[in-house]
């Protein structure tokens, strides 16, 4: 099922809180794969019943795109594999590593330059071939930057033409990386090639200081980074819009009263392109 | 590998190599270090987490810094293979095994490895579902279904918390079960019902006859004796969802 509208990162403490939403609520769910494969008993039995009600998007977090460690392929089957038996046409990964001689879990930033650009698209490629869709790369949130000085934006840019990938656009991630590297948000979203944008996410972060934020998934949408979707709507189309919350989680009714906001955006957006 | 891989594969060594352990490591030259810090700080939380969720008992045992200790030697030193979430904790397991910390109590592998087997009921994919079996004849053919688990420990791990902790040995057997409900459970039985567990276990065509009259044979044990003990046990295992017909 294609997505469309706006959805929740489903969390498996959060199954039971959840149980009674519908698609009024939201239009779609997304789950990292690595916490699901494999997974029987209550908390599989309780993931079926969702997928059975709701479109999915699969998010993943181990493929490790751009390590220098051999991709695992295995693991990449074991991902198509419960695509399928999911019925889940999105799969989304980040653009980075999580993984040097074993994992770690989280992720590091790739060192940007031509041949990393090029080594990643590769590996892209080498992943899309077994999971029979474009793969999606999501810009993440970084707090160093490695490589010999190329942008992340012409990184991105240049994995995407490369590997004919496709991109999930985090606005939360702009406004951080912005913040912590010193660039424009606004001209990041508006360089983007529309065609490969599949859909975007939107979190909170926390203010390390007035230079460092950090992307926690665990506070409100800042107004600034709302900016940024609105931005992203006008220049790229109102596109399906995923929120994060990972930590500090409030209730349900809060949760959806931030899924609520982006339908507004989206409800805004779509009325001012008919009107344009 | 060309020249310019070579170094992104450098700085990717660097890079994790310090965020696994900044001491051992070398400095990373034009980042500031507090956000190497974020790094070291995001890694090394996330890693705890998986932790101390799945051991909470262990962790009770501990003291801050030595539960800090341990964490931080799984972390730099274990080579974790598991894309998986869920399978850090084998992982952790597998460090703890072979862990050379000296403040570690000798039980603490078998505690782990009894905190893990709760985690491994709950989410097995199993075939079977628990099935309750009201009746049992002597010529049943029985075995036990998929969601039935038997451990066996030196120590009584399943009474330890921070109020009860063993300083003597005590050979303990248990079988972990999933119900119906898929909610977890778990009985002790005694060495000879294990026995029994594992006849059953491995039975495809056995009567519950046979097998008792083979054990009371092995066991050198009056066969009216583990006749009517056996049949009394495995009554109970029935009720309790854990058998299923060959």
């Amino acid at each position: 099922m294609a997505l469309k509208g706006s959805g929740l990162g489903l969390r498996r403490g959060m199954l039971d809180d959840l149980s009674a939403l519908t698609s009024k609520d939201v239009d779609f769910l997304e789950v990292a794969p690595e916490n699901w494969i494999g997974v029987g008993g209550r908390y599989g039995k309780a993931f079926r019943a969702f997928t059975e009600r709701f479109p999915f998007a699969c998010h993943g977090l181990s493929l490790s795109i751009g390590s220098s460690d051999d991709l695992d392929i295995e693991f990449v089957k074991s991902v198509k594999q419960f695509l399928d038996t999911h019925g889940i046409e999105t799969y989304s990964e980040h653009l980075s590593y999580c993984s040097h001689n074993g994992h770690m879990y989280d992720l590091m930033p790739i060192p940007f330059s031509l041949d990393a650009a090029r080594y990643v698209a590769d590996r892209v490629k080498q992943v899309q071939d077994i999971i029979h869709r474009p793969l999606i790369l999501e810009n993440v949130s970084t707090y160093a930057m490695l490589g010999d000085g190329m942008s992340e934006l012409e990184f991105m840019k240049e994995v995407i033409q490369r590997s004919g990938c496709k991109m999930l656009l985090d606005v939360n991630n702009v406004y951080v990386n912005a913040t912590n590297h010193k660039f424009n948000p606004d001209e990041y979203i508006q360089s983007l090639p529309s065609n490969s944008i599949e859909y975007l996410h939107i979190a909170g972060h926390f203010d390390e200081a007035e230079d460092l934020l950090v992307d926690t998934h665990g506070a409100d949408v800042k107004p600034q980074v709302w900016a940024l979707l609105k931005l992203a709507y006008e220049c790229h189309g109102v596109l399906p819009t995923l929120l994060e919350r990972d930590f500090n989680l409030p209730t349900v009714t809060e949760l959806l009263s931030e899924v609520n906001l982006i339908k507004q955006y989206q409800q805004e957006a779509s009325n001012e392109r008919q009107l344009a | 590998m060309n020249a310019n891989l070579r170094k992104f594969k450098q700085d990717q060594q660097g890079f994790s190599d310090h965020i696994r352990s900044a001491e051992q490591s070398e400095a990373i030259s034009g980042i500031e270090d507090r956000r190497l810090n974020i790094y070291r700080e995001l890694f090394f939380n996330n890693v705890e987490g998986f932790v101390s969720s799945t051991f909470p008992v262990l962790h009770e045992l501990f003291n801050d810094e030595q539960w800090d200790q341990l964490v931080r030697d799984f972390f730099v030193t274990h080579k974790c293979e598991t894309p998986y979430f869920l399978e850090i904790s084998e992982e952790f397991l597998q460090y703890l095994e072979h862990s050379k910390l000296d403040f570690l109590p000798a039980f603490s592998y078998q505690l782990a490895h009894w905190e893990w087997m709760e985690l491994f009921a709950d989410v097995a994919e199993t075939n079977d579902v628990s099935e309750e079996r009201s009746e049992i004849h002597l010529s049943d053919q029985l075995t036990t279904n998929d969601c039935t688990w038997n451990v066996g420990y030196d120590f009584s791990v399943q009474k330890i918390s921070a109020d009860f902790v063993p300083e003597e040995p005590e050979t303990t057997f248990l079988i972990v079960h999933r119900d119906a409900d898929l909610s977890v459970g778990f009985i002790e039985i005694n060495p000879l019902s294990m026995l029994l567990f594992e006849q059953l276990k491995g039975n495809e065509t056995q009567s519950v006859e046979t097998l008792l009259s083979s054990i009371a044979k092995q066991q050198g044990i009056e066969l009216d004796v583990i006749m009517n003990g056996g049949l009394e046990i495995i009554r109970q295992w029935g009720q309790l969802g854990l058998l299923k017909a060959c």
